[in-house]
């Protein structure tokens, strides 16, 4: 039997357990106890009994065995679609929450959606958007280590009426490069494992519960856009950007834009005009988290 | 503007603007990203830009095309602090002016042409002639290949 806080419900075709991450309830189906057992430990705070909001999102890892001699595969579904075949077990789990990811995107129209980090301090928000590998994931991590509250590692979820940002508290995803900072900053890998993602290699989970139990914040304001780039040996920091520029790259990073057509410039004129906006040189974590806390005083 | 400003610019000043038009059009396609002519315009002092999700342009003959450029009508244009952000509701881009880029664009009216708009520009900036037409030309051509202009052959 599988090890999980609550027992997983036993379906005809599996186990399933049930999630409450942010706006959206997640129940994750398998017929492979192993698969939703590590899903259900990443997990384990946004457990509940069954859905308690809307929308559903519906996921499901099946085992396909295709002959004796064959390795197992395991594919992945969303909404009872097929998204991709894994090869190995841990594949599985990064290719689960990239398919939550992609069906938030979808399930979530009402709100504005960017790539991009979001952090709260003393209710005011930090908006980190920049396109993957820029250590992103990272710096939120550091930020979160030093007291910020925590929103979402890869959306932010922006109300196109307040502009307030949205919690959507999923694992933090960083990449094998950043474990060393990770760990020099006391903040566990996930089982210690890593896993396997195509494209960004292998990656680790950080459980926003083991940054600390209250770390999920408040929805809040957006006081703060900042476009961080990594450079090496760079010493940090902030350069003003125009409020053009700004919104033109938030745009750009707007993952759902075409639901709200020309209006999503409209929208994200009104954000950046009641943020302040900022390019940061990002160097060593411990230094750039630093200029952050100084910006948010 | 005054339609007739070619006449005004003398015989060498349109020998010049030729040759611009013909070295232009042997310059590799490689060599001609939005970001380096961004870049070389900033250098010169002209700080004309845009920013596009469009893919960079092809150099090709265009710019010597572009006579009295028109700014499309159903664009969304939303200024910012003297910059603007343009929607193209067709397509679902988002295009950015930087201050210089926007005066061209304003001056994008089907009538103005872009001889005019340099000539224009040079008695806003500290410009010469040559220098403000060749990055009016590069702007117009960043312009048409995102569809954000109309454009009528020159004669």
């Amino acid at each position: 039997m599988i090890a999980l806080r609550r027992e997983p419900r036993v379906t005809a075709s599996g186990c399933e357990a049930c999630f409450a991450i942010g706006p959206v309830s997640v129940v994750v189906r398998s017929d492979l106890p192993e698969i939703l057992e590590d899903f259900a430990g990443l997990y384990a705070d946004a457990r509940v009994d069954q859905p308690t909001t809307e929308p559903i999102i519906r996921m499901e890892v099946r085992a396909v065995r295709s002959g004796w001699m064959r390795p197992t595969r395991y594919e992945i579904f969303g909404d009872g679609r097929s998204l991709w075949t894994a090869d190995r077990p841990r594949e599985v789990l990064p290719y689960i929450e990239w398919g939550i990811n992609w069906r938030v995107i979808e399930r979530c129209p009402g709100y504005v959606q960017v790539h991009a980090a979001t952090l709260v301090r003393d209710g005011q928000g930090l908006l980190l958007a920049a396109d993957s590998g820029s250590g992103k994931s990272t710096l939120a991590a550091g930020l979160l280590a030093r007291g910020w509250g925590y929103l979402s590692d890869e959306f932010a979820l922006i109300d196109p009426v307040d502009l307030s940002m949205h919690a959507l508290p999923k694992a933090l995803c960083v990449k094998a490069g950043a474990f060393d900072a990770v760990r020099e900053i006391g903040l566990p890998l996930w089982r210690g494992r890593h896993y396997v993602k195509a494209l960004k290699g292998c990656v680790g989970y950080i459980r926003p519960a083991d940054i600390r139990p209250d770390v999920v914040a408040a929805a809040a304001p957006i006081r703060w856009i900042v476009f961080p780039q990594y450079l090496a040996g760079c010493r940090p920091r902030l350069l003003p950007v125009s409020r053009a520029q700004a919104l033109f790259t938030l745009a750009a990073g707007t993952l759902n834009r075409h639901i709200f057509g020309h209006q999503a410039a409209a929208i994200l004129r009104r954000v950046v005009t009641t943020a302040s906006c900022y390019r940061l040189e990002a160097g060593s974590l411990d230094a750039t988290c630093r200029v952050l806390g100084e910006l948010a005083g | 503007m005054d339609a007739d400003e070619h006449g005004a610019l003398g015989a060498e000043a349109c020998e010049g603007v030729h040759a611009l038009r013909s070295a232009r059009r042997a310059v590799p396609h490689e060599a001609c990203a939005c970001e380096s002519t961004a870049q070389r315009a900033m250098e010169r002092g002209c700080g004309m830009g845009m920013e596009t999700e469009m893919e960079p342009p092809r150099w090709t003959a265009r710019a010597a095309a572009i006579a009295a450029p028109r700014r499309r009508a159903d664009l969304v244009e939303d200024e910012l602090d003297g910059e603007a952000i343009l929607s193209d509701v067709r397509t679902g881009g988002i295009h950015r002016l930087n201050e210089t880029a926007l005066i061209v664009w304003r001056w994008c009216d089907g009538r103005t042409t872009t001889l005019q708009i340099a000539r224009g520009l040079t008695r806003q900036y500290d410009v010469g002639l040559e220098i403000a037409l060749d990055h009016v030309e590069q702007l117009l051509v960043l312009f048409a290949e995102a569809g954000l202009v109309e454009v009528e052959a020159s004669s």
